[in-house]
């Protein structure tokens, strides 16, 4: 295996010195999640305590 | 922070002009409430009262839940159905969920697949649909909070006109709220369905959503084999 292939098959595998990366595309994938479920669940409770 | 801002531009993007489209629907939408409000005798409302009526919801989750059925559908139908020579379909012999082979899952999991994709059990089906789950979900989600938003919203109207009020069974079966609900989804499929279409004949040199731009009008890929 050339010096090459085995850095990308641990960079892949997400060790220790790419976590900050993992996070940041983590919490890209919170921000929507909190956008939509904060969204979604926000409006059914408008709807339906009347306001 | 600059690499975050490369890898991310694509989500960074749409998040922004999603606040700045949202803010410019609520702004825009509370003027035309408080026009309409003078209009017929009514009382203005102030800004935060709007951000927190089932008018303003309404106006956001019936376009939420149209979006989510585009897509949730696209990526459903395109698992089984085939456009020749778009670049938003499969193959035409590659119809269907595909092999374990093709698809890296169990045994033909590689090394870095995720967890799930290895196991070959329930978790495997659970996540081989996960897209179209969280997708079919947010929906469905939407579409709901459309439903009793709108009820709230419609209501007000009747009471404003000394009419009876809906209960959300009948307000789910109403005019008002399919009219509503159509107009929507048909904007949805005519884009994604003309989209496939004129993908065929035309580019955009550089976008994953086009085939190269000398690519055969026939073929969905412009790879040779």
């Amino acid at each position: 295996m050339l010096k090459s292939d085995s850095i990308r098959e641990l960079d892949l595998e997400g060790l220790p010195h790419h976590a900050p990366k993992q996070v940041a595309m983590r919490a890209m994938a919170l921000i929507w999640a909190v956008i939509l479920i904060g969204g979604i669940t926000y409006f059914s409770i408008i709807g339906l305590t009347h306001h | 922070m600059k690499r975050f801002v490369r890898e991310n531009s694509l989500s960074l993007f749409f998040l922004t002009i999603f606040l700045m489209a949202l803010i410019g629907q609520a702004i825009s939408g509370h003027n035309l409430y408080n026009e309409e409000a003078l209009a017929h005798n009514g009382e203005p409302i102030t800004f935060w009262r709007y951000l927190t009526s089932s008018s303003f919801g309404q106006a956001v989750m019936e376009n939420w839940q149209s979006e989510y059925l585009q897509f949730a559908l696209f990526a459903l139908a395109t698992v089984w159905l085939l456009q020749k020579g778009s670049p938003e379909s499969k193959e035409l012999d590659e119809a269907g969920t595909e092999s374990n082979k093709d698809q890296l899952v169990g045994r033909h999991a590689r090394r870095d697949s995720p967890p799930w994709a290895k196991y070959g059990d329930w978790r495997t089906t659970i996540y081989s649909n996960s897209l179209i789950i969280v997708m079919a979900l947010i929906f469905f989600g939407s579409w709901f909070a459309q439903s009793v938003t709108g009820m709230t919203a419609y209501n007000q109207e009747q009471h404003d006109h000394g009419d009876p009020r809906l209960s959300w069974i009948a307000y789910i079966g109403s005019s008002e709220f399919w009219e509503s609900t159509f107009q929507n989804w048909q904007s949805e499929f005519l884009a994604v369905g003309s989209f496939a279409i004129l993908a065929v004949y035309l580019r955009q040199r550089g976008s994953p959503e086009s085939k190269p731009v000398g690519a055969p009008t026939e073929d969905a890929t412009g790879e040779e084999g």
